[in-house]
């Protein structure tokens, strides 16, 4: 199979990561491959499947462009990046990012923008997801410029996860990419009220030692009253999301409902508020091994794209021009006068 | 009234506004105008007269209004003051006293060159626009007198 994007994984240590990431670059028909020091092949979960490798040289010999995304001194913004038809992303090891040797490989540097000290980098599935959705050619401007970015950030609804893994690396991209609040709608018990080892997995992907994200329990089907919600979903339902204002505020919730399980119900969602519109992501394909932590990753760097950033340099305020009121307030005193308790139904 | 005066008052003067309301109006309701450096003279809108302003009045400030005209009546037991314009004074008050009292602004700010920059302290700025006001007022007065 030839491809014209490669994502390249760089010393990925997780299996499963690994296994994400290949489902990542087949949503965008790309192909995906691993330059495997951590001894990845010899992983259970690739028994039989045959993990595709290749060395820096292979990578420059496959694409004279290659995009390295992570968050290196110089890096662009991955929104409204231009990467062209062809080209290789490189994605770096979970705790260590890029080695050396792929970082210097690079023709081009990019970053998906985050927003929390804390919480500095995404899962790399995630990242790659959100890459590779920017890069392959989503129509999205740069980052928008706000001078209040939080006033424009809407209310984020995870509905119905299916699985601790994929929950807990959605709330650490949601952690990283500027939401202090979420809620969860936790039907499944993946997060509250789930026994020992599915918490402290969860718990692990989603980085609770340093996230400090509020999550707030939702009871199943509960009704809200928000004047607007946006559904997301990879379904081809409303508008793609890139049209769709993402940046209403707190008046606005957006909701990432699971879809593993199959079943989307586009009037279930009357309930959360007055009027409910859809946005869907434009996936170039529409057949893929389903994971939650990659659509709403990608939904959440959309939502964080299109809320914003202040400004990088404050423009300096020029002095401030004299004015000079004419009031009477100046000229005017005021009398108080005390009147006690019991007198102030007579007064 | 400013060609009376003559070009002092007139130079570099870019706009007179007449505005209705004011910028957190609530506030300060009784704003009666305001000099915008460089050169924009602001007069606001007042509401109709009589005006029930809450406490009793400077003597100062009530010496002032009185001599535009405006009639002061102290309500004593509702701890306020009624002030009440008389046909023609609020606007003539509006015109003798606040128009060239931004106008003393004004003038002051010449000193400045062009240069949009404070030129003096603020009270020392109200004081010189409330001399060249009563000066003005002084100079008008004695030419209608005079039947010129």
């Amino acid at each position: 199979m030839s491809s014209s994007v490669t994502l390249v994984g760089d010393a990925i240590e997780n299996p499963a990561n690994a296994l994400t990431m290949m489902h990542a670059a087949a949503m965008f028909g790309a192909e995906c491959r691993f330059r495997d020091t951590k001894g990845l092949a010899d992983a259970e979960l690739f028994a039989g499947r045959g993990l595709r490798v290749i060395a820096g040289g292979e990578v420059r010999a496959l694409h004279p462009r290659i995009v390295a995304c992570d968050n290196l001194p110089g890096a662009a913004d991955v929104y409204g990046f231009n990467a062209g038809p062809e080209f290789a992303l490189l994605v770096g090891n979970e705790r260590r990012g890029l080695s050396y040797e792929f970082a210097t490989l690079a023709t081009h540097r990019v970053q998906v923008p985050m927003h929390s000290r804390r919480i500095d980098c995404l899962n790399v599935a995630a990242a790659s997801a959100v890459a590779l959705y920017y890069l392959r050619g989503a129509r999205a401007g740069p980052m928008a410029t706000r001078s209040e970015p939080g006033s424009c950030r809407p209310d984020l609804l995870l509905s119905e996860p299916a699985d601790h893994f994929e929950l807990g690396s959605t709330i650490r991209s949601a952690a990283g990419l500027g939401w202090q609040r979420a809620f969860v709608e936790d039907t499944h018990n993946v997060w509250f009220g789930c026994d020992r080892a599915v918490r402290s997995e969860g718990r692990a992907a989603a980085r609770r030692g340093k996230n400090e994200i509020l999550l707030v329990r939702c009871p199943a089907q509960a009704s809200y009253a928000y004047p607007k919600v946006t559904v997301i979903t990879h379904r081809q339902v409303g508008a793609p999301v890139d049209r769709v204002n993402l940046a209403g505020g707190p008046s606005q919730l957006v909701v990432i409902p699971d879809e593993s399980r199959g079943e989307f119900a586009p009037g279930d969602w009357a309930r959360l508020g007055r009027k409910v519109e859809f946005a869907h992501l434009r996936l170039p394909t529409a057949e893929f091994n389903y994971h939650y932590r990659l659509v709403a990753t990608i939904a959440l760097a959309e939502i964080s794209r299109q809320v914003g950033r202040r400004p990088a340099v404050k423009a300096p305020r020029g002095p401030r021009l004299p004015i000079y009121d004419h009031a009477l307030k100046q000229l005017a005193t005021v009398a108080g006068e005390m009147v006690p308790f019991e007198e102030l139904l007579d007064y | 009234m400013l060609h009376a005066i003559g070009p002092l008052a007139l130079y570099g003067v870019r706009a007179i506004e007449l505005t209705r309301g004011r910028a957190g109006g609530a506030r300060a309701p009784l704003t009666f105008g305001r000099y915008r450096v460089p050169g924009t003279v602001v007069l606001y809108e007042q509401p109709m007269p009589p005006w029930r302003l809450p406490g009793s009045i400077a003597p100062a400030a009530a010496r002032r209004l009185e001599s535009a005209g405006a009639v002061l009546t102290p309500l004593a037991g509702a701890g306020a003051t009624l002030v009440d314009w008389p046909e023609g004074t609020l606007r003539r008050f509006m015109l003798e006293e606040v128009l060239l009292h931004e106008i003393g602004h004004h003038v002051l700010q010449h000193h400045t060159g062009k240069r949009p920059v404070r030129i003096a302290r603020t009270r020392d700025h109200e004081a010189f626009a409330q001399r060249f006001a009563q000066r003005q007022r002084a100079a008008l007065s004695k030419r209608s007198a005079d039947g010129q």
